[in-house]
């Protein structure tokens, strides 16, 4: 039987998994080249530990972890993002109900019944275990006992992008993906294609006026600070910067609108907040925001920064999405493309669509929210709920449970006229001693767990 | 607790009609409002009968008992309740052939690939093992067998759901005794007019036959296929679905059981449409759905007589009904719950599991009057979703068959919805399954049917040939070893159900 070659554009983070994911799946009779010819910008990878890209890469997150190029991440910390608080967004395992009833419409009760006191939102941060744990920049491993608090944790890894790559390569080529120049390419009649290259993203342009920027400036830069279990967001004058702090290095970038700020401006501002420091390497590349809602046509798959970029806060985690769908999805011969494509392409939008909203719904309620493109459907659909009845709309493929979507949308500001009348039935007191236990055992957890430091201090190597 | 003076509260709610709808509707939200200051009145007539004929159902029903605080054997017993595992369809492929849509998985996935591919895959090498073979649920039914799930993730014992097949008048009656002792307060009385709001126009009362008027702030619509409310008095316009659901028509009735009680209800293909058989502990229901275009009523009626297991022990009653479903099933101050919001025929028991998704999604958008408006477009998008991915579900067992007669010929020709044809297309070229997760059925129960109607994937997922045959074999093996052992060591259905009720009696 003739060889079925599939051919991946681009020699970066997306290019290489796709590859090694390919390799690892596919029988003899097909064959895996890659065009290495256009990195794409991964810099800030965050992944789930038993997400596909770690799973591709082999250990690979033990072996960065020792090398000081890893750490692990609780989410995502927006700093003097609501009236001057900061807002910590972090997906922990959803709280148990007291008899039947959600949690979060207890508390909401009880924050409507009291004459006076703290808003619902203030009630519901003791709630957020992992995101306490992330503030007090403490870590620890989930545990499996559902009494434990620690059962709630939902940790990602982060890693340097480029040093995951170069590993899921070396992978690649073990498993026998050639590298190919583009002439040889040329002379390949593929099975099927994929195209990495940042510049292939053809995506909905709307996701522009909705973020509001166009370019990322990213600079890699010797550490000063201890590595934290979360990835810091501030928005500056020229534009978002995020912020994450490994062991071995600090990566800092910002993005901005081209058409406002110039890429000196943009610097100026990442040095505005991290100060003078040296500069280990700096790249600066037009990096618009979005997805491309049919990223498959016949075959041609765009993939990776390609298909959906939303930044360093989400862009490993689109990548592990897109190689988990490729894997259930893989057309084994011609005639199956189409149906694989229409599945994919699917399930892609819908995950990637839930993902964008909640982005967006945080810049939105944040500084600057009021300039930005107004709210998709989906997204007006959730908050018209959350502010009607404090509960969140059901919608396939989201990524998030419900839980998250009302802690989120509390925690931004936004209010919620009433709950579930369920709440009304139990005795308030008693539900509330209940929550405060809770909340109590919270505490001695946070207190009894490590710093995030003092945990990837023990993972490090002996150098 | 004290009421909370509140005006936006709703303080009164009506339902109409006293059927399965109305008093599962009376008994969840007495269950659940309690302790509200919510006075709860359900209308009812003792001259209008009802329909009474929903007696299979899925295992949701097992939850929504449990939230409305109902035991499990109370509710066996006074319903006269057999469990069940599935739904055997007779001859709905070719003639001859049968198959059980199974309350559970097939096989386990291997290496991350899904069971049935590996399946296909074989299958199309010459393996001929049914995927049945597979299947607890299926062999258990099969085998008139049954008992609880066990929670031990590498048991068989675990990869099954059950439900209940009960007398649903009786059960009606049993969720009456239970909401009246609730503070239910049933009326007795026929609804003759309606008044509403003349700004909103929200229903804001019903007037009886004897002149009594009934308020309410909030109206539940259980009157049955006549609307009363959602379509006389609102007028709410119906989506006609009977273009690819075409049967329209029913007699019903029950007979003595003579042959072993299965955990299955069993639907057998007819001329023009299908038989259904719900054996209970005490008879055996029995139904001929059927287009009435295609079939005389007596005709229909000598098809379902002639082929009952057991005496008659009534006289075969008519149904008549059209599919589809309400545009908005909340519409205004009035929620339609069961046959008044729309109707998808009995194929797939889905008739209860309606009517309680309908009173849950009410429960968890339970309304005030500042907020109905948004509630109301909440809920009518949650149901809308769902009956559409049910009809799809319910349209594929009538399109996917190979028999001869017009009703038949004509179901295979007609322009299938074009969400189903998209599932169809992609399970035979790849093996793949409908992905979503709002509705009641997954991809289990999407395999059962399509594969037990003939239609096989010709393409499936690659990975699957990369795993190791003989480890393969060896692994299929066991897993049907496995699934052997299990059944043989299953209790007799009837068995367990009266050894079960002597340990739960002795434990009261």
């Amino acid at each position: 039987m003739t060889a079925r070659t599939w051919v991946i554009h681009g020699g970066g983070l997306a290019a290489w998994a796709a590859a090694a994911l390919l390799a690892r799946d596919l029988t003899s009779d097909h064959n895996v080249v890659v065009v290495d010819d256009a990195a794409d910008t991964v810099d800030v990878v965050l992944a789930d530990p038993d997400g596909m890209l770690l799973q591709l890469a082999d250990g690979a997150a033990d072996d960065l972890l020792a090398d000081g190029q890893a750490g692990f991440c609780l989410g995502a910390l927006w700093r003097d993002w609501r009236a001057g608080k900061d807002i910590a967004v972090a997906h922990q395992e959803p709280l148990p109900n007291i008899d039947g009833v959600a949690i979060p419409d207890l508390v909401h009760r009880a924050a409507t019944s009291a004459t006076e006191g703290h808003s619902y939102a203030d009630l519901l941060a003791p709630l957020q275990f992992q995101a306490r744990a992330m503030i007090a920049g403490h870590y620890a491993h989930p545990s499996a006992d559902r009494q434990s608090p620690r059962s709630l944790l939902k940790p990602q890894i982060i890693l340097d992008g480029i040093a995951l790559a170069t590993r899921l390569k070396a992978k690649a080529q073990q498993l026998g993906v050639t590298a190919v120049c583009e002439t040889e390419a040329a002379e390949l009649s593929p099975f099927m294609t994929l195209d990495t290259r940042p510049a292939a993203f053809a995506g909905d342009a709307d996701w522009r006026t909705r973020l509001g920027h166009d370019r990322r400036l990213t600079m890699y830069v010797r550490p000063r600070r201890a590595p934290q279990p979360y990835v810091e967001m501030r928005l500056l004058a020229q534009g978002l910067a995020t912020h994450v702090a490994l062991p071995h290095v600090e990566i800092v970038s910002l993005d901005y609108d081209s058409a406002l700020v110039t890429t000196d401006q943009a610097r100026s501002g990442i040095t505005s907040l991290i100060g003078e420091t040296d500069i280990l390497q700096e790249t600066d590349a037009s990096s618009g925001p979005g997805f491309v809602r049919t990223p498959w046509r016949d075959k041609t798959l765009a993939f990776g920064l390609a298909a959906a970029r939303f930044g360093p806060l989400m862009d490993g985690v689109c990548l592990d999405e897109q190689l988990r769908r490729l894997a259930t999805h893989l057309p084994g011969a011609p005639d199956q493309v189409s149906a694989c494509a229409a599945a994919y392409n699917q399930a892609l939008a819908r995950d990637l669509g839930h993902r964008a909203d909640r982005l967006h719904l945080i810049r939105l309620q944040g500084p600057g929210g009021e300039r930005l493109a107004p709210l998709g459907p989906d997204l007006q659909r959730r908050i018209d709920l959350f502010q009607s009845r404090n509960a969140s709309v059901a919608l396939d493929g989201d990524p998030y449970d419900a839980q998250h979507w009302i802690m989120l949308m509390a925690s931004l500001g936004l209010q919620a006229r009433r709950h579930d009348v369920q709440a009304d039935r139990l005795n308030l007191s008693a539900a509330m001693g209940s929550i405060g236990r809770m909340v109590m055992a919270f505490d001695q957890t946070l207190a009894a767990m490590p710093s995030h430091e003092t945990v990837l201090n023990s993972l490090r190597r002996a150098d | 607790m004290e009421p909370i003076a509140d005006p936006s509260l709703i303080r009164r709610i009506v339902i109409l009609g006293g059927g399965t709808a109305g008093w599962m509707t009376a008994a969840a939200l007495s269950h659940r409002l309690a302790g509200r200051g919510i006075d709860i009145v359900l209308i009812e007539s003792d001259a209008i009968g009802i329909v009474g004929v929903g007696e299979a159902t899925l295992p949701h029903i097992r939850f929504f008992n449990t939230a409305m605080g109902i035991d499990e054997q109370t509710l066996i017993d006074r319903t006269k309740a057999t469990f069940k595992l599935g739904i055997q369809f007779v001859d709905w492929g070719r003639p001859g052939e049968a198959y059980i849509h199974p309350f559970g998985a097939y096989g386990e996935p291997i290496d991350g690939v899904d069971f049935h591919h590996i399946w296909a895959m074989r299958r199309a090498a010459g393996d001929p093992t049914p995927l049945d073979d597979y299947s607890y649920p299926v062999r258990a039914a099969e085998a008139c067998r049954f008992q609880s799930p066990i929670t031990d993730p590498a048991s068989p014992l675990s990869t099954f759901s059950y439900a209940f097949q009960f007398d649903a008048s009786l059960y009606a009656g049993f969720l009456k005794e239970v909401s009246c002792a609730r503070g239910v307060v049933r009326t007795e009385g026929k609804v003759v007019s309606h008044s509403q709001d003349s700004e909103t126009g929200d229903i804001t009362a019903l007037t009886l036959e004897d002149g009594r008027r009934i308020e309410g702030d909030l109206f539940i619509d259980c009157s049955g296929f006549r609307g009363h409310l959602i379509a006389q008095a609102l007028e709410t316009p119906f989506d006609d679905w009977s273009h690819w659901l075409p049967c329209d028509s029913a007699f019903a009735v029950p007979c003595e059981t003579t042959a072993p009680v299965g955990p299955y209800t069993r639907a057998t293909a007819r001329q023009a449409g299908w038989q259904w058989r719900i054996p209970l502990q005490h008879r055996t229901g029995n139904g001929h759905v059927f287009s009435s275009a295609h079939i005389s009523d007596d005709a229909a009626v000598r098809v379902l007589m002639s082929n009952l297991e057991g005496p008659a022990l009534a006289e075969p009653r008519r149904l008549s009904f059209r599919t589809g479903r309400r545009r908005q099933l909340w519409n205004r101050n009035v929620v339609a719950v069961g046959l008044s919001g729309g109707f998808l025929e009995p194929l797939e028991s889905t008739s209860i599991y309606l009517i309680q998704l309908g009173i849950t999604t009410l429960l968890d958008l339970f309304p005030d009057k500042a907020g109905m408006a948004d509630d109301a477009r909440e809920y009518n998008a949650v149901m809308a979703l769902e009956f559409e991915r049910i009809r799809d579900f319910l349209v594929l067992h009538y399109v996917a068959n190979q028999r001869d007669e017009p009703f038949w010929r004509g179901m295979r020709s007609m322009t299938w919805p074009d969400s189903l044809s998209a599932k169809v297309e992609a399970f035979v070229t790849r093996g793949l399954l409908p992905d979503y997760d709002i509705g009641v059925f997954h991809p289990p129960s999407w395999l059962a049917v399509l594969a037990g109607q003939n239609i096989l994937p010709q393409g499936w997922d690659p990975r699957a040939e990369g795993l190791d045959a003989a480890t393969l074999s060896a692994r299929l093996a066991r897993l049907r070893n496995d699934i052997n052992n299990a059944v043989a060591q299953t209790p007799d259905h009837m068995t367990f159900i009266r050894d079960n009720a002597l340990r739960q009696h002795a434990a009261h």
